[in-house]
């Protein structure tokens, strides 16, 4: 009993251009990852869960390394928020990684004091060494290169920042030093010069 | 930076600009004085529906004695503000901020549109040289029917996000990344699997076309535009509708209406193509043997106004009816009542209503005096309360949903009243899941709770109501723990409910027909009137009852007078006879007249013979359709009114009158919060279709009346319904060119009437409390019909589907759903996409299951807009006792899964 005309659209659509982070390995928090969470959780109201979601992802980082798409959606269903809303966090902070990265993540400033103090230099030097452009991760995994912006140290630019430790007033030469003494001594290299990031207070 | 309004500021402010002395009203900002000052600066990130964010610094002004330029949108204008905008430094910077824009922007985008907003600024500082001579690559996404998207010419202004979040609350739009790399991206993985709403409003501010129509590459861009009211549900949008050669190519919101305030929804913004759809009927028809043939309109107006006159003359004028359309303008309506009580001397004329509101006018008229809806839209963003009362409105009434949704969010509380979890329910703060056909003992015990913690307005009550206890002994029995048992909500919910709702003043009350189309409709309205009346949550700012309309006129053909028992203005025949058989000179019938249903009942008993149905399939949108198709079938005559051939028509009809659009005429339109509106002609009537009115006229003159319908355009009809309803006095055509105006308007000095019952009801200066006793629907499940089906419509589609069905909305929404939860589905072994029949003791239907965790066990969800479905073939014959309204919430069925 239809009496609608024949579809006259299209509806076959093209798909849209758009790029999406790669799904990645099905993700859950580790059972004590998931206590942690439970915690943190706690402190903000019940309806205001969404307000977790930079630890909520601390975790996930912390746990693999790097947040994957499929960490995303896990972490959105949790938070009871859409997976966009966690993107536009991820891709918003420099130091959440999308993608696997080194275990040494050197972030290079980028922003007007550090560039006037040479920090193009320093960035030539590393990148350099390690034979890897910005953004890379050198062959034996062991370095990650990323440009980004203000450190917050512009006293004593250039600033570089390794994991969570600051080292500043780097000439290309200090830089050079610091891979090996990297290379050599693991973390007992980095500064000791922290920034207190919240996950590691748990 | 940005100072703050110097407490006790006067109420005007003294400003210059530019050395030239003004004066704005408190509370604007630089730019409001600027745009006063008819002084241009461009802008790109502000948007008047926006809250300014002041970030793309083309509009710095300076300010004497201030040490830095400002952003002029998002700066409050003070008291005595020197301002100047034309200085060598703010031209460098604003040049800066374009030529930094312009670097990374296509030439060829300025180039097909120079109109945007962006492109003029670039062309008006004659940066043309500027831009970027390559196609810049960006992600585009043509994924959407309506929404055409193209980020190679973003220039992330975030008016998008904005007003995807400010003003429709869907927050589709995001920002992924930021600085150089920031694009801006929809919250699926294309737009059309995204939450997008295709409201358009992110179309409609977008100032470079990154986001467009995506019909303009098909239609083409409007030549003209013509100001009018939207088509669709009763909300009353008003839109600006843009044509080229005769034909409709694309509609805009209108900044500063004042229901919609600049927005719009798919419906009103792009469903638009059934008007020149290809099946569009544009010859008059008759049927002979079966078989339509086109005629002329001589030959069918004198074909059935003959028939016509005969069936009168046989049967007597009780035996044919008319029933007036919620598509039609108020001065059609008003033409087709007047037809049939003037021309065919019978009250049977009826509308739409029947079927949906006429519950609520019933209900309202017995307890205040009148059946109008009380308060505006505007109370939304008064009220601290709302209660949402079997109503979807972010489906089914968008722009309204969208101001529920933005009330929230400033923190107004918000009780949800529906079976089902609809989307307002996931942002309310108590979401009362009653079982269908259970608001009267919900409200019984609500009214209950309310009294019981005395929670009621003492003031307002002594004051203004009277049978306050003897309406506290009908619910004595109803605790809110008997309810909780009969409803399927927890008591606790209940009395938080009545308490929100008492307490939280002012509260507001909106339904539909989740509370209408039932056995207890008139009850239940009435009850939710007793709830406002306790509470003294009436004829204040941001309360009162306020049913929401489902078609564009449908208060209007009710309101002039398409209604059994009403004469135009809602007159009683007992008050208004005099007035209008004076006019007429002629005599109202004094027989009771049948409303449709009762039409329906007598033509199965042979009393009734011939129908007139103007805009209206009965066919497919009554309830029971087996039964109607019977009732239908007995009559002699049928002349359908439309603008295809409806299933009345291709079922039954016999003559067939092709109207026009809304979109082809002029005239007015009621909507729900009363406001008439003016509906104008954007494109001619196509082919030989006519506006109803002409018909009306054509086919009165036909029948030996032409003298009393003689009229050359709506706008002599509505002076002649001006003349006689003292509520539509003041209205006239010049006063309601902008914006329109609210019922009652009973002078040319009156600015209508955005509340009702300010200081008395319009019965009188006291209300009673009606008590209600609760019966249960008849609907009753058990093994054989284990499920309750409850109809209802959705966002893409429009009631029987006759208009959004012939327009890209199809591709929105394909097909009726049956929307079930996935534990019954579980249970009966079917999946999403499975297709299923339901059965009830009426009849079936075959439809698509889609798994909705939003419906609760034993209960379905269906909608009726695929006429190839026909879903009313399973909704029921019950009726509410009061006005004869359908019970279309509530029907006992079973679902069998189909091969």
């Amino acid at each position: 009993m239809s009496f609608h005309p024949k579809m006259a659209y299209d509806a076959s659509f093209h798909k849209s251009g758009r790029t999406l982070t790669e799904a990645g390995e099905p993700f859950a928090y580790t059972p004590e990852n998931t206590a942690r969470f439970e915690s943190i959780v706690v402190r903000y109201p019940a309806d205001r869960r969404r307000s977790a979601v930079l630890p909520a992802l601390y975790l996930v980082q912390y746990q693999q390394g790097h947040v994957t798409a499929n960490a995303m959606r896990y972490v959105a269903d949790l938070l009871g928020i859409t997976a966009a809303d966690v993107e536009d966090v991820v891709s918003y902070y420099t130091m959440f990684h999308t993608k696997p990265v080194g275990t040494f993540v050197i972030n290079v400033c980028r922003t007007l004091p550090c560039a006037l103090n040479g920090a193009e230099r320093v960035t030539e030097e590393i990148c350099g060494k390690l034979g890897i452009k910005p953004g890379e991760t050198d062959p034996s995994g062991t370095f990650t290169v990323v440009e980004v912006e203000c450190l917050g140290a512009c006293d004593r630019a250039p600033v570089v920042m390794v994991n969570d430790a600051w080292h500043e007033c780097l000439s290309p030469e200090d830089a050079s030093k610091l891979l090996d003494d990297l290379r050599a001594r693991g973390e007992a290299a980095l500064s000791g010069c922290h920034h207190v990031v919240e996950s590691r207070r748990l | 930076m940005i100072a703050a309004p110097v407490a006790g500021a006067a109420p005007t402010l003294s400003v210059e600009v530019n050395g030239a002395p003004d004066t704005l009203p408190a509370g604007a900002t630089i730019l409001d004085a600027l745009r006063a000052a008819g002084v241009h600066l461009p802008t790109l990130c502000h948007d008047e529906r926006l809250t300014p964010i002041g970030v793309c610094r083309l509009c710095l002004v300076r300010v004497q004695g201030w040490a830095r330029a400002v952003p002029a949108c998002s700066t409050p204008l003070l008291d005595g503000m020197r301002i100047e905008t034309n200085a060598r430094d703010l031209e460098d910077a604003r040049r800066t901020a374009l030529t930094l824009l312009a670097r990374r922007y296509p030439a060829d985008g300025v180039e097909r549109d120079p109109h945007k907003e962006f492109h003029r600024a670039i062309l008006e500082h004659g940066l043309e040289r500027e831009l970027l001579q390559a196609s810049a690559p960006g992600p585009i996404d043509r994924s959407h029917p309506y929404i055409a998207v193209d980020m190679s010419r973003c220039i992330d202004c975030y008016r998008c996000v904005r007003i995807c979040d400010e003003v429709q609350g869907q927050f589709v739009w995001h920002v992924r990344d930021r600085g150089l790399d920031t694009q801006i991206v929809p919250d699926g993985p294309s737009l059309f699997e995204s939450s997008c709403v295709g409201c358009g409003a992110c179309v409609d501010t977008c100032p470079t076309g990154a986001l467009d129509d995506a019909a303009r590459s098909r239609l083409g861009a409007a030549s003209a535009w013509t100001n009018t009211t939207c088509p669709y549900c009763g909300v009353g949008c008003e839109m600006s509708v843009g044509a080229r050669d005769g034909r409709i190519v694309a509609v805009k919101p209108v900044l500063d209406a004042p229901v919609n305030k600049g927005h719009l929804c798919v419906k009103g913004r792009y469903a638009f193509e059934f008007v020149g759809a290809d099946d569009r009927v544009l010859d008059p028809m008759i049927r002979t043997g079966g078989q339509w043939r086109c005629t002329s309109w001589d030959e069918a107006l004198t074909f059935a106004a003959a028939r016509l006159g005969d069936l009168v003359a046989r049967h007597g004028p009780d035996s044919v009816g008319v029933l007036g359309s919620a598509r039609a303008t108020n001065e059609e309506n008003y033409l087709a009542q007047k037809f049939a009580r003037v021309v065919l001397g019978t009250n049977n004329v009826d509308c739409c209503a029947r079927v949906c509101h006429a519950p609520s006018a019933a209900a309202l008229k017995h307890s205040l005096g009148t059946g109008l809806g009380t308060n505006s839209f505007d109370d939304i963003e008064i009220a601290r309360t709302i209660l949402v009362c079997g109503a979807n409105p972010t489906e089914n009434h968008p722009v309204v949903g969208a101001r529920i949704k933005q009330a929230v969010r400033r923190g107004a509380a918000l009780i949800v009243v529906d079976p089902r979890r609809i989307e307002l329910a996931s942002l309310a703060t108590c979401h009362l899941a009653v079982r269908p056909g259970t608001n009267v003992p919900l409200l019984n015990a609500m009214a209950h709770a309310i009294l019981a913690k005395d929670l009621v307005d003492r003031r307002f009550l002594e004051a203004r109501v009277d049978g306050v206890e003897t309406f506290a002994r009908s619910v004595e029995a109803w605790t809110p723990e008997r309810a909780a048992v009969v409803c399927g909500v927890d008591a606790e919910l209940i009395r938080r409910a009545a308490r929100l709702y008492a307490t939280r003043a002012p509260a507001m009350s909106i339904h539909g027909l989740g509370l209408t189309e039932h056995v207890q409709g008139t009850d239940g309205v009435t009850l939710l009137i007793n709830l406002a009346l306790l509470t003294g949550n009436i004829g204040k700012p941001g309360t009162g009852i306020n049913p929401l309309r489902g078609q564009n006129n449908v208060q209007g053909a009710a309101h002039m007078g398409c209604e059994p028992n009403t004469l135009p203005g809602a007159a009683s025949p007992k008050d208004g006879r005099a007035v209008f058989e004076q006019a007429w000179k002629r005599e109202i019938p004094s027989t009771h007249g049948l409303h449709l249903l009762h039409m329906m009942d007598a033509a199965l008993d042979g009393r009734f013979n011939a129908l007139w149905t103007i805009g209206y399939d009965v066919l497919l949108t009554n309830a029971n359709a087996s039964e109607t198709v019977r009732a239908m079938r007995a009559l002699d005559l049928v002349i359908v009114q439309d603008l295809f051939l409806t299933e009345t028509a291709r079922e039954v009809g016999s003559v067939f009158f092709p109207a026009c659009s809304s979109l082809e005429k002029d005239g007015t339109f009621m909507n729900a919060e009363r406001r008439i509106q003016r509906v104008r002609q954007v494109v001619r009537p196509l082919g030989q279709s006519r506006p109803d009115w002409r018909i009306i006229c054509d086919l009165a003159r036909a029948m030996g009346h032409g003298e009393l319908f003689d009229f050359r355009e709506p706008e002599a009809i509505w002076n002649e319904v001006r003349a006689l309803c003292e509520g539509a006095r003041g209205m006239s055509y010049a006063r309601l060119d902008r914006g329109g105006l609210q019922w009652p308007c009973p002078s040319e000095d009156h600015p209508g009437t955005s509340i009702l019952h300010r200081d008395s009801f319009a019965a009188g200066p006291r209300a009673v409390l009606h008590g209600v006793a609760y019966q249960p629907s008849r609907e009753s499940t058990g093994p054989e019909y284990p499920f309750v089906l409850n109809t209802g419509r959705s966002l893409y589609q429009f009631n029987a589907g006759t208009m959004t069905g012939r327009t890209p909305n199809n591709a929105l929404r394909p097909s009726d759903l049956l929307d079930m939860c996935p534990d019954d589905a579980d249970r009966l072994g079917l999946s999403e996409g499975d297709t299923a029949r339901v059965i009830s003791r009426y009849g079936s239907a075959v439809l698509p299951v889609r798994l909705n965790a939003g419906v609760q066990p034993g209960q379905l969800f269906a909608t009726f807009h695929t006429p190839s479905i026909f879903l009313n073939s399973t909704t029921g014959s019950h009726r509410d006792g009061a006005t004869g309204t359908p019970e279309y919430k509530v029907a006992a069925v079973r679902v069998e899964r189909t091969a």
